[in-house]
C-alpha cells in the first residue's frame, strides 16, 4: 500500500492540470474501463451488472498548488495560489514549476544575516527562484504553468507516511484498493476521481451530470489532531476511519456505516457537519433528483502543506468498511432511502 | 560536491565530514592531524619562502532536540536559520537518520490575525510520526536535501562550508610544493569558536578563508547593496563584521584573479562573519584575505551556486596559494 501511495502521492497534479494524476490512478486500480471528460475528472468502471443499482465513490485527484503569473526581467516566477493556501508553509522549500520540462525553483527567503522584517507576504508576492534569467526561461515556463511542492512521500515511524498531495491521494488509494478487492455481483460501481476539487468541488459538478447514481459515497482527508490547534473537529491520527453526518449525508448511510464499523470491529469516529462539509460531497448531493450519499474522512495533520500525514490504519480502516458496505448493498436499498 | 553536501555535521557534530575528507586527502598530505575541539589540520612541506593557513569550516547551520513529547521534538536552531523556512520542510533526526518533519497549521483552522504572523520556533515541532526511543535529547537534526546539478547550477544544503571544504581538498590534491596548512574548523556558525583554537595552534604568516557567503542579489535586497550575486566570480572580502582584510594580501589575490581571467567581486558589506575573524587576530597578527562563492539562500533547506563560480573559486583558491608563496 505503501508503494501505491507513494506514486499517487508523487505525481503532480494541480487542479486543473490533473493528467499525471491520472496516469497514477489508472496504474494503482483494476478498473474494466476508464474515461477522462471535458472538465478532466477521469471516471473508472467495475464489471457492468445488468438491473443492478448504482454506486458512485467519490475521491478527488487534485492537489493544491501554484500556477505561474508573471516572470519579471530578473527571471523571478511570481505564482498564484490555487486552493487554499498559507505562505508560511512554503518559504525556503522547493516547488516544481512544470514547463516544457520541470524545473525546480527556491521560495526566495532573505539569509538570516540581513533579513529583518516579520511580516508575512502574500503568496503573490513571493518570487520564486530558478537561479535562470529570464531569457532562458523563455520556452521553458509560460505564464499558466502549473506549480506544485515537491515530494517524494516518507515513511514517518511505523504505520504514518508524509508528502504533499496526500489529501486528497489517500482517498484515491482508497478508491484504487476498493476496485482490486472488491468482487461483488451487488451492484455497479463509478469510481470518480473528480478534478477541480480545491477551487469549489468543479470537477464533481461537471461529472454527475453525465452518470448518475443511486446512491454516493465520497472519501476525502480530514483535518487531524496537531499540537498546534486544539479542537472538537480534529480527529487523531490511527483513530479509524472518520464517518461524517450531518444535512449532507443520508442518515439511512450513515446509520449504515456506523453499524458495518462495529460489526466488523472496525476502528472509526464520528464528525458532524452543521453544513455542507467542505467536501465533493457538497454538490454530489444536489445532482439530479438528488444523490442519498455518505461521507468517510481520513485524518490527516498540517493539511495543505507540504508535509501532510497520514496513518495508513486509518486507510485500512477505510478500505474495509468500504468493502462491508459494498457486500451489504442489497440491505441498504431495500425499503429506499430515509432522507430527511 | 554532492558527497560533501549530503554529510550530516551540525557545530558541535563534525564527526562525518572530518572522517570524509580525511580520507579525501591522506596521502596528498605529510601529516595530518586533530585536536580537542575536532579541528582536522593538513600539513603539506613544500619549497616556499612563506608558509600559509587556509581555512574552511566543517560544521553547518541545523537544529538540535531540546526536548521529546511522546512523537513531538522540541528543538533549536544550531547556527542562524530564520524561523520562517522552518515550517513544511522534511529533516533527518539523530545518528539513525530518522525521518522527520517540521509541520504547518493548515490555514483553515488559522483565524486571518494567527495567519499573517510568522511562527516563533517555540511553537514548532519535529514530528517523526511515533514515540522513538533511539532518539535522545542532544540530537543533532539537518535539512533532508538531496544535491543535484542542472543547467550550470548547483542545488544543495549545507554549501556554507562545504564549498570552502571542497576548494580546500582540491588545493590539497594539487601537490602545490608550498608549505601550508589546511584547517577545517568546527563550531563556525556558532560564533566562529573552532579556528580561535586552531590559530592558537598554528603560526603562519598570511592566512586564506575559504566561504560559502550569500548572494545579494535577490528581490528584496535594495539596488545600493546588491554587491555580490551568484554568478559573478569568485568573491574577494575587503570587509565583512570580521575582518577588514591585509590590503597587500588582498591585491595579490585580485591579481591572481585577473591573471587567470576570471570574473571576480569584491565583498564589502559589514555582515557575516568568517574565520579569517579569528585568524587574523592570532599571535602577532596575521595577514587575511577570504575567498568565497556566492550562494543564494545559504542557511536554509536548499541553497544554490553557479558551477562556474564554484570552479572557479577552486581555481583562483590554487593561484592565491603560488602567488603568495614566494612572499609579498
Amino acid at each position: 500500500m505503501y508503494e501505491t501511495l507513494r506514486d499517487l502521492s508523487s505525481a503532480l497534479g494541480v487542479t486543473g492540470h490533473e493528467k499525471e494524476a491520472r496516469d497514477a490512478i489508472m496504474r494503482s486500480g483494476r478498473f474494466s474501463d476508464c474515461h477522462v471528460d471535458n472538465l478532466g475528472n477521469l471516471l473508472c468502471f467495475g464489471d457492468h451488472k445488468d438491473g443492478a443499482p448504482t454506486l458512485l465513490l467519490d475521491t478527488h485527484m487534485d492537489e493544491v498548488g501554484f500556477m505561474v503569473r508573471y516572470i519579471d526581467d530578473d527571471g523571478m516566477i511570481y505564482v498564484e495560489p490555487l486552493g487554499h493556501l498559507d505562505p508560511r508553509c512554503m518559504i525556503g522549500n522547493r516547488l516544481i514549476i512544470r514547463g516544457r520540462e520541470d524545473i525546480e525553483g527556491i521560495v526566495s527567503n532573505i539569509p538570516p544575516h540581513l533579513s529583518k522584517e516579520n511580516k508575512v507576504p502574500k503568496i503573490s508576492e513571493i518570487p520564486i527562484d530558478t537561479g535562470l534569467s529570464k531569457s532562458e526561461l523563455e520556452g521553458l515556463v509560460e505564464i499558466g504553468s502549473p506549480v506544485g511542492f515537491c515530494g517524494p512521500l516518507i515513511r514517518l515511524g511505523k504505520n504514518k507516511v508524509s508528502g504533499k498531495a496526500l489529501d486528497n491521494r489517500v482517498g484515491c488509494l482508497v478508491a484504487c484498493e476498493v476496485s482490486k478487492r472488491v468482487c461483488s455481483d451487488g451492484c455497479n460501481i463509478i469510481y470518480l476521481f473528480s478534478s477541480q476539487e480545491e477551487v469549489g468541488t468543479r470537477g464533481a459538478i461537471s461529472a454527475l451530470k453525465r452518470h448518475l447514481p443511486d446512491m454516493s459515497i465520497c472519501i476525502d482527508a480530514t483535518q487531524g489532531d496537531m499540537h498546534f490547534i486544539r479542537s472538537p473537529i480534529t480527529r487523531e491520527l490511527g483513530s479509524g476511519t472518520i464517518i461524517g453526518t450531518g444535512p449532507n449525508v443520508d442518515r439511512k448511510i450513515f446509520d449504515r456505516l456506523v453499524s458495518l464499523s462495529r460489526r466488523e470491529g472496525i476502528p472509526f469516529t464520528t464528525k458532524a457537519y452543521a453544513n455542507p462539509s467542505p467536501t465533493n460531497l457538497r454538490s454530489i448531493q444536489l445532482a439530479g433528483p438528488g444523490v442519498p450519499s455518505g461521507l468517510l474522512g481520513i485524518p490527516l495533520r498540517y493539511m495543505h502543506t507540504p508535509t501532510e500525514i497520514v496513518d495508513l490504519r486509518d486507510v485500512e480502516a477505510t478500505i474495509r468498511l468500504m468493502m462491508s458496505f459494498i457486500d451489504d448493498i442489497d440491505d441498504i436499498i431495500e425499503g429506499g432511502f430515509s432522507c430527511y | 560536491m554532492k558527497h560533501l553536501s549530503e554529510l550530516r555535521g551540525i557545530s558541535g557534530q563534525e564527526k562525518e565530514v572530518k572522517s570524509f575528507i580525511n580520507d579525501e586527502i591522506e596521502g596528498h598530505c605529510d601529516k595530518i592531524w586533530t585536536d580537542h575541539l575536532g579541528n582536522l589540520y593538513a600539513r603539506t612541506n613544500g619549497r616556499s619562502d612563506v608558509d600559509i593557513g587556509l581555512f574552511a569550516h566543517m560544521d553547518e547551520v541545523g537544529f538540535m532536540v531540546t526536548g521529546i513529547d511522546g512523537h513531538l521534538l522540541n528543538f533549536d536552531a544550531v547556527g542562524g536559520i530564520n524561523e520562517e523556512v522552518m515550517p513544511g520542510t522534511v529533516l533527518e533526526v539523530g545518528d539513525e537518520r530518522v525521518p522527520g518533519v517540521i509541520g504547518c497549521p493548515p490555514i483553515h483552522l488559522q483565524k486571518k490575525e494567527e495567519a499573517e504572523k510568522k511562527i516563533p520556533i517555540d511553537d514548532l515541532r519535529i514530528d517523526i510520526g511515533d514515540v522513538n526511543d533511539g532518539i535522545q535529547i542532544g540530537d543533532a537534526a539537518t535539512f533532508d536535501t538531496r544535491y543535484k546539478e542542472r543547467r550550470g547550477l548547483a542545488l544543495g544544503k549545507a554549501f556554507d562550508d562545504r564549498i570552502g571544504c571542497y576548494c580546500l581538498i582540491e588545493a590539497i590534491k594539487a601537490d602545490l610544493d608550498v608549505s601550508c596548512t589546511y584547517v577545517f574548523t568546527t563550531q563556525e556558525e556558532v560564533g566562529i569558536r573552532g579556528s580561535q583554537v586552531a590559530s592558537n595552534n598554528l603560526s603562519c604568516e598570511y592566512a586564506i578563508a575559504c566561504e560559502g557567503t550569500f548572494s545579494l542579489d535577490q528581490p528584496g535586497v535594495p539596488k545600493e547593496d546588491k554587491v555580490q550575486a551568484m554568478g559573478g566570480g569568485p568573491v574577494i572580502t575587503i570587509t565583512d563584521r570580521s575582518v577588514i582584510t591585509d590590503a597587500r594580501l588582498r591585491g595579490t589575490i585580485i591579481k591572481a584573479a585577473e591573471s587567470c581571467g576570471m570574473p571576480y567581486q569584491l565583498k564589502r558589506p559589514f555582515t557575516g562573519g568568517t574565520d579569517a575573524g579569528m585568524v587574523h587576530l592570532s599571535g602577532m597578527g596575521v595577514p587575511s584575505c577570504v575567498i568565497s562563492t556566492s550562494c543564494k539562500f545559504i542557511h536554509s533547506p536548499c541553497a544554490m551556486a553557479s558551477l562556474e563560480d564554484i570552479k572557479n573559486s577552486r581555481r583562483l583558491l590554487i593561484e592565491s596559494i603560488l602567488s603568495v608563496s614566494g612572499g609579498l
